[in-house]
């Protein structure tokens, strides 16, 4: 065994700590793989929704003899099965085990947890049917019809309440940076579901208040939901991997503060030129340049952690994913800040340029480091190594290659489309041709995003059905020599 | 140190965990290994937030707080455009009148000499009352306030040898306005009843007159005089009308 363990400075210190993890993961363990299994079949699946939705957009001809396929359908199909489908689900997994290890709590009763997990997959597996067969609501990102939706919130309720019980009975004095980010958006996601659906579906609010709420809801699902999940993951995974400490706890409650004050506000900004009392929009605008605070202190707190360690992140599958997401993140988001303001709003408001800005979020963003996650989190569960560097190496550039060329694609051909709008001397049906090349961009980017998933799926099913074989003692799966250094996982 | 007596040696809790897994011996080196080879659990470090992010931020909040009171509408329900004006519709400020104005000045500028009452002192200070030079053509009482008077000068038989300052750009520098107010409130105040002194008067004797330095002598006064311009008649002015004809 070249790494010998008893070279690590760790080695000698903290055993019955280590124990202590290994027991948490063996408890969270079955819940866990659970949900990381329903994440990538809704992740696979919503990955050929996404192909259908985005050749449809160029070639509406596509599969249209297919009513269950039309693009509206096929669109929030997809749209459901990536943020309640494989979002969600991997955050019940990475989250929750995140927030059991560092609260050193075991999920006491993993039975509730699982069957919690399938009767959210089951309201879900529900709603997008129902969304196919064409019984979807006219709300964006609420789409999924009302029979299906009180079982999520139910389902939701038994799930989350894991994370706030683990930290309950946490141990230790000290409560970590990823602990604040998800104990938060535990509470967070449950109000903004709840919310929108009362007072959107069930008893809908007068007027323009309904879409004030569906944009409050929906850019918080993005804020206070992904965001601060993806956050405390990263939170947790470059010190754990790089063993050296997050550089500033001042900078870590600044930006967690000031997310939490500002984020819930930003929604609004979808409404610019809506007619919208002006002063919520203004409220609207101001908090979404305000977010720059959080970003840039969070970008530097990560970039501080990492700085002069960058072999090290480049060798390890886990922090390449998680760096690739954490610049992502402040990419994203000042662009989103910029976006807000309305001179900007007024060019990109109804372009596929807003389209392009949601992919950087979601995906390059907090999908790449959910990815940096499991990446992590499974070889602990099973108690195996990843079975191939070549397939997570093929798995990390389809999905770095193809998400830049679908944001680049998109911000882009949506800045012209933007322009051209503005520009009364062109007609409309010219400006919509103009942007078919830019969507047939967005189709390849789709097919470099497939061949990366499909590389994970079969990475990860490989690894699952042949736990056991795979020994952890010949050291974790890295993608350069390891002969020399002492590993990162 | 071997890899089972590191095993023996963890708490015995979880030691029994392990065992309820129901590994074989090289599986729990397995996973000890796998164990022991992950870093610490993570930790903050207390570098201090860098002061320039500090100063960025308080800037962020202020442009926050100006883009707020810009473009909130007054905080209406029904006011829907950014450049919404919640003052628009309010009534204007009033605008005070000349003659307000000037009385205003004349209490602050002129009052310690020529007296509240615009008597003067008599033998030092020139009385306003019913004085021609001040109910006169418009462009000597202007040329005096602009510019200043100096050396000897005979208001209603009295003779008085005193130093008037001036108050335009190149003396006191008051405002146009204020000059043209204190002017009309003399030519009206105390039973005089000369018209006013507009502020367009006023505006075309200061471009003619700010450049002079050395300050009015009497005789030099009434020479050279424009033509008297047109006022339009405010309120009961016209009843002075006869006087500076007079002149």
């Amino acid at each position: 065994m070249p790494n010998s363990y008893n070279s690590s400075p760790y080695s000698s210190r903290s055993e019955s700590v280590r124990a202590e993890l290994s027991e948490i993961d063996t408890s969270i363990r079955s819940a866990a793989i659970f949900f990381v299994i329903s994440a990538i079949g809704w992740l696979m699946l919503g990955t050929v929704f996404a192909l259908l939705a985005a050749v449809k957009s160029h070639s509406p001809d596509f599969a249209g003899a297919f009513e269950f396929l039309t693009f509206g359908r096929v669109r929030s199909a997809h749209l459901n099965a990536m943020a309640l489908g494989w979002a969600s689900n991997i955050i019940f997994a990475v989250g929750l085990w995140i927030m059991a290890r560092l609260c050193r709590a075991p999920i006491q009763h993993k039975g509730i947890l699982l069957i919690a997990g399938i009767f959210w997959n089951i309201g879900l597996t529900i709603g997008v049917f129902g969304i196919l067969s064409g019984d979807m609501t006219s709300v964006e990102w609420l789409e999924i019809p009302r029979y299906a939706t009180p079982l999520l919130a139910f389902s939701y309720a038994l799930i989350g309440v894991w994370g706030v019980i683990a930290f309950r009975f946490r141990k230790g004095d000290h409560v970590y940076v990823s602990q604040w980010y998800i104990l938060a958006a535990l509470f967070w996601f449950p109000w903004l579901y709840v919310v929108a659906q009362v007072m959107i579906i069930w008893f809908p609010a007068r007027g323009v208040v309904q879409s004030v709420t569906n944009w409050w809801f929906a850019h918080n699902v993005l804020g206070l939901w992904f965001t601060p999940m993806a956050l405390a993951t990263a939170y947790y995974l470059i010190p754990k991997v790089l063993g050296r400490p997050i550089y500033s706890y001042y900078l870590s409650v600044l930006g967690f503060w000031s997310l939490a004050i500002f984020y819930n506000w930003a929604g609004i900004h979808h409404l610019i030129g809506g007619p919208i009392p002006v002063w919520l929009i203004s409220a609207g605008i101001v908090a979404s340049v305000m977010m720059v605070i959080p970003v840039i202190v969070v970008g530097i707190n990560h970039h501080m952690s990492i700085v002069g360690m960058h072999k090290q992140v480049w060798r390890s599958p886990t922090l390449r994913f998680v760096v690739f997401g954490a610049i992502s993140y402040t990419l994203v988001s000042i662009i989103g800040s910029s976006m807000a303001l309305r001179t900007v709003n007024e060019i990109t408001h109804f372009t596929h340029f807003t389209v392009g800005h949601a992919h950087h979020g979601v995906y390059a963003f907090f999908t790449m480091i959910m990815f940096g996650g499991v990446y992590y989190m499974m070889p602990r569960l099973l108690k195996c190594e990843w079975p191939s560097a070549g397939l997570i190496k093929v798995h990390f550039w389809g999905c770095a290659i193809g998400i830049t060329i679908m944001v680049v694609a998109l911000q882009v051909g949506g800045w012209i489309q933007g322009m051209e709008m503005k520009n009364a001397e062109i007609p409309f049906l010219q400006v919509v041709q103009n942007t078919i090349p830019w969507l047939k961009a967005r189709s390849v980017s789709g097919l470099f995003l497939t061949v990366g998933h499909c590389a994970f799926a079969l990475n990860f099913f490989w690894m699952l059905l042949a736990a056991g074989t795979l020994r952890a003692k010949e050291g974790p799966t890295l993608f350069a020599n390891k002969s020399k250094e002492i590993s990162v996982g | 140190m071997n890899k089972s007596d590191k095993i023996n040696s963890s708490s015995s809790e979880s030691r029994e965990s392990m065992e309820q897994a129901a590994m074989q011996d090289e599986q729990v080196q397995d996973v000890h290994a796998q164990l022991m080879r992950e870093k610490e659990e993570p930790k903050e470090g207390f570098s201090p937030v860098p002061i320039f992010l500090m100063f960025f931020f308080a800037a962020l909040c202020f442009w926050g707080g100006v883009y707020l009171v810009e473009h909130s509408g007054g905080y209406r329900w029904d006011a829907y455009s950014p450049d919404f004006d919640p003052m628009a519709d309010a009534p204007k400020p009033v605008e005070i009148s000349l003659f307000d104005r000037g009385a205003k000045i004349y209490r602050n500028q002129c009052a310690q000499c020529h007296q509240a009452n615009g008597n003067g002192v008599a033998g030092v200070y020139p009385p306003l009352v019913a004085s021609s030079w001040v109910t006169g053509h418009p462009e000597v009482v202007a040329r005096i306030l602009i510019n200043g008077l100096n050396g000897p000068l005979i208001v209603k038989g009295k003779s008085y040898n005193g130093n008037m300052p001036a108050f335009g750009p190149g003396g006191l520098g008051l405002k146009e306005k204020d000059i043209a107010g204190v002017i009309t409130y003399i030519r009206q105040e105390w039973g005089n009843a000369a018209p006013d002194m507009t502020e367009q008067m006023i505006a075309d004797y200061s471009s003619q007159y700010n450049s002079r330095a050395a300050p009015w002598l009497a005789l030099e006064l009434k020479e050279d005089l424009g033509p008297i311009p047109e006022v339009v008649p405010l309120e009961e002015s016209v009843v002075g009308a006869e006087e500076t004809a007079e002149l």
